[in-house]
């Protein structure tokens, strides 16, 4: 069966996430900071009134920041019935990907911890598209800004 | 899995009817044994195990309905006067009441209980065949009074003067040697008071033979309290009145109250709402007495309407108030691009009436979500009947301002707290009976529980008589349980020494009773309230009683907050805790011992840079131009600001799981702009600025 992901570029690596969990794609907007979170904790944003917590993806992944540009992005995903943002360098596309193109997570070396990642879809010789297993990702990062907050 | 004769929607309601009654069940029941035999009280708990019989029984709840059919049969028993009403009786008929509670949970939850009530219906059983016979001699029925026609049309008459008619009935203690004496005292008070249309006795009938122990009158009146103080003076007798609209049928009319010295409610509206709930003797209470006045005179038409209604209305209004602050705000800028415009003129009127419409919207939704506090309190009465008896201690429950009102979302939050402290005062407050009398106290303890309303937040007290707090036992046992250190605690003053019963880890009894010690302590009350924006102080004093002070905001979902800017962000302070914001230049600020000071009206007040106390890793402060002074509780704090942006109506939202907790921080609220700011919290503040400050 086909699935479709959202791609997206992180450090010079793709990424895709599952098409389903995908409430969003924003332009970076002015965030809220807040104090005392864990550092890859970008803020909060208004999203349609509801207020979002934004997770930096590069600080996440220990790949340093980078100043924002025209491409930069917020990720709006659903974690658990609440909406979380994730800004990443840029998104490039929608892409249906064919089952039979994905291979389980080898010995690959991804920069994202290899127990995120759901799979590798491999588009063309040259193309790697890293799937990431989202929900585990997030409640990973959750546990991990819990702890962290100072 | 359980299966009932019923819908959902049924079921709802099913469970609604059933909550009120088994309410108003454990309030008679209390009632009943301090005010023992009055008609009204039994005849409103007869109905309500009859009504929760009838329900059960239409579902198919076979056991709830015998349950029931056993405890009216002792009910009618007691109703009819043929069983005298001791604490043993109450015991097993709120032991009933929690078992029917029991089984309506099975038609919520769908699940089996496994609670066996064959035990429970014999003891019931037992009572009725056992001990129905032996208070034989107690027996006690009011007959009505035949009247005359020429009574009857007096009554009309005289009620349409302002007059009342009254039955009045005098039971005469059974040790009385001269019975007729008592009840000729009585017929005399009664005609020097009004005009007495029918008596049992007669007065041909009273001589030194007269040897019964009732005498029973219908008197028409316009002057109760005398009424009521001429007879309390009779001795050997206890008198009861009760109102007499019409027919003598009507006995379950409101108003009637034991002892004689209780004023009668002139009517309905005016009946206990607002008096003090006194309760009587017995080592048992009595209170939430406004419940027991009936409302029905109230013309007020009411509709029934679900709590996520309203709850869902709340979050519009929410959402509405906040658009109309970034409509506010859109209008703002237009006027300094445009300037006086003339369609900008139009929209700024239209824009205004908005805004009015908009606060009296709000006003009256969080109006409608408001409950009477008598919601909270009506469940007391009840739990400090069953710690008396289970202390044997002597516990009088005095309960005001039953009917202040609240916003749903506190009330909930408030239950347990407010328990807990009741709890408290009748487990460590109050000291036995013995006790008490060697201090040369009564030996019936007081606790008294009152509410009120003061400006934007309603106070709560809980006050006890009992022995009070002794600041040596605190700091001892401070000690010895590692809350503080042997200096530190020296050092303390006895506030200070005082408020450690609010630091976890810490419980005064000696002994963890099955009453306090349930693994909750002084803390999780502090919490609790503290979570609600909402402060708990203590005042007590050796011999004399204890006193806790409880301060909740009115509403959690909309308040007003100053609005100011620190790194670039901003914050909302809660104006409740603003005393006063003011500019300050650097030479103002002034060090002492090492922490920075301004001094302001003559005081000293320490000043806490905000932009510090956010600081995240790698930024920097702004620096503080403005200080806004705030008061917790006991503590006054500058917040040193860089710039204030105005006064705003806030509606405080979650900050999402991602985020979690953050010191100092309750939620987010969405500005004019679209933008966030963060929502200050002044008890986690102050106290991790204190905690930082020790530590460092």
């Amino acid at each position: 069966m086909d699935q479709q992901v959202v791609v997206f570029q992180l450090g010079g690596e793709s990424y895709g996430v599952d098409i389903a969990k995908v409430q969003e794609i924003k332009a970076m907007s002015p965030i809220t900071a807040v104090p005392r979170a864990a550092e890859f904790i970008e803020g909060v944003i208004n999203l349609r009134g509801q207020i979002t917590p934004v997770v930096n993806l590069r600080t996440r992944f220990g790949m340093g920041k980078i100043e924002n540009t025209k491409e930069t992005r917020i990720i709006v995903v659903n974690m658990e019935g609440e909406w979380v943002g994730l800004i990443v360098d840029s998104v490039s596309e929608v892409m249906r990907l064919a089952d039979d193109t994905i291979e389980p997570p080898s010995e690959f070396v991804a920069t994202v911890d290899a127990d995120f990642i759901r799979g590798i879809a491999k588009v063309s010789e040259e193309r790697l598209v890293i799937l990431l297993d989202l929900a585990r990702m997030l409640r990973a990062t959750r546990d991990l800004a819990l702890s962290t907050a100072a | 899995m359980l299966e009932f004769d019923l819908s959902p929607e049924e079921a709802d309601l099913f469970l609604q009817e059933a909550e009120e009654l088994l309410l108003q069940l454990n309030e008679g029941l209390v009632q009943l044994e301090t005010a023992s035999g009055q008609p009204e009280v039994v005849q409103s708990i007869f109905r309500a195990a009859h009504t929760l019989k009838g329900s059960g029984g239409v579902i198919g709840h076979t056991k709830m309905a015998e349950l029931l059919h056993s405890m009216e049969t002792l009910l009618d028993r007691v109703r009819h006067g043929q069983m005298l009403v001791t604490p043993e009786l109450i015991d097993v008929l709120l032991e009933g009441a929690d078992a029917v509670r029991v089984l309506v949970g099975e038609v919520s939850s769908g699940q089996e209980s496994g609670l066996d009530t064959t035990p429970l219906r014999a003891t019931l059983s037992a009572f009725v065949d056992g001990k129905a016979a032996e208070p034989k001699e107690h027996q006690e029925t009011w007959p009505p009074l035949p009247l005359t026609p020429e009574a009857e049309a007096e009554i009309a008459l005289a009620q349409l003067n302002g007059m009342r008619a009254i039955e009045v009935r005098g039971r005469i203690e059974r040790e009385s040697f001269a019975p007729g004496a008592r009840a000729l005292q009585l017929l005399l008070a009664l005609q020097q008071c009004g005009k007495v249309l029918a008596c049992r006795p007669r007065l041909d009938e009273l001589d030194d033979d007269w040897s019964e122990h009732q005498a029973q009158a219908v008197l028409l009146t316009d002057d109760v309290d005398s009424l009521t103080s001429l007879v309390a003076s009779i001795s050997e007798l206890t008198v009861q009145l009760v109102p007499l609209e019409g027919s003598a049928e009507e006995v379950d009319e409101p108003g009637a109250t034991v002892p004689a010295a209780t004023p009668v409610a002139r009517d309905a509206e005016e009946a206990p709402r607002d008096q003090e709930a006194v309760a009587a003797p017995a080592g048992g209470v009595q209170g939430g007495n406004g419940r027991a006045a009936p409302r029905e005179a109230t013309q007020v038409k009411w509709v029934r309407t679900s709590v996520e209604r309203l709850d869902k209305l709340m979050n519009l209004v929410s959402e509405l108030v906040t658009d109309r602050n970034r409509l506010m705000q859109v209008r703002g800028d237009l006027l300094q691009v445009y300037g006086e415009d003339e369609g900008l003129t139009e929209l700024s009127d239209a824009l205004a009436h908005v805004s009015t419409i908009t606060d009296q919207l709000q006003d009256e939704v969080m109006r409608a979500r408001m409950v009477p506090i008598e919601h909270v309190f009506s469940k007391l009465p009840r739990l400090v009947r069953d710690l008396a008896r289970q202390l044997n201690k002597q516990v009088e429950l005095v309960i005001e301002g039953q009917d202040t009102e609240l916003d749903r979302t506190v009330i909930e939050e408030i239950n347990d707290p407010l328990v807990h402290l009741v709890r408290n005062c009748v487990d460590h407050g109050v000291e036995a009976p013995e006790e008490r009398t060697r201090a040369g106290k009564p030996e019936r303890g007081r606790v008294r529980l009152s509410a009120r309303s003061e400006e934007s937040h309603i106070v709560i007290l809980v006050e006890d008589d009992g022995a009070g707090i002794d600041v040596e036992n605190i700091r001892a046992s401070a000690v010895n349980k590692g809350v503080v250190d042997a200096e530190t605690a020296r050092n303390m003053s006895d506030r200070e020494v005082i408020d450690l019963i609010f630091e976890p880890g810490f419980s005064t009894a000696k002994v963890v009773s099955g009453v306090s010690g349930r693994g909750v302590g002084m803390d999780v009350v502090r919490t609790n309230i503290e979570r609600l924006n909402g402060s708990v102080s203590v005042q007590t004093e050796v011999g004399k009683g204890t006193r806790f002070e409880l301060k909740l905001p009115l509403t959690l979902a909309i308040f007003p907050a100053l609005m100011v800017e620190v790194s670039g962000n901003a914050y909302a302070i809660p104006l409740t805790s603003v005393v006063e914001a003011s500019h300050v230049r650097s030479e103002d600020i002034h060090s002492v011992r090492g922490r920075e000071t301004i001094i302001t009206r003559g005081r000293v007040l320490p000043i806490l840079r905000l932009d510090e106390f956010y600081r995240r890793n790698g930024h920097h402060g702004s620096g503080s131009q403005y200080v806004v002074e705030v008061r917790w509780v006991d503590t006054t704090l500058g917040l040193g600001v860089q710039r204030l942006l105005g006064r705003q109506e806030v509606v405080i939202k979650p900050l999402g799981r991602m985020i979690g907790e953050v010191p100092g921080i309750s939620g987010g609220t969405i500005m004019g702009d679209g933008r966030v700011a963060l929502v200050m919290d002044m008890p986690s503040l102050v106290k991790t600025a204190r905690r930082e400050r020790s530590g460092a």
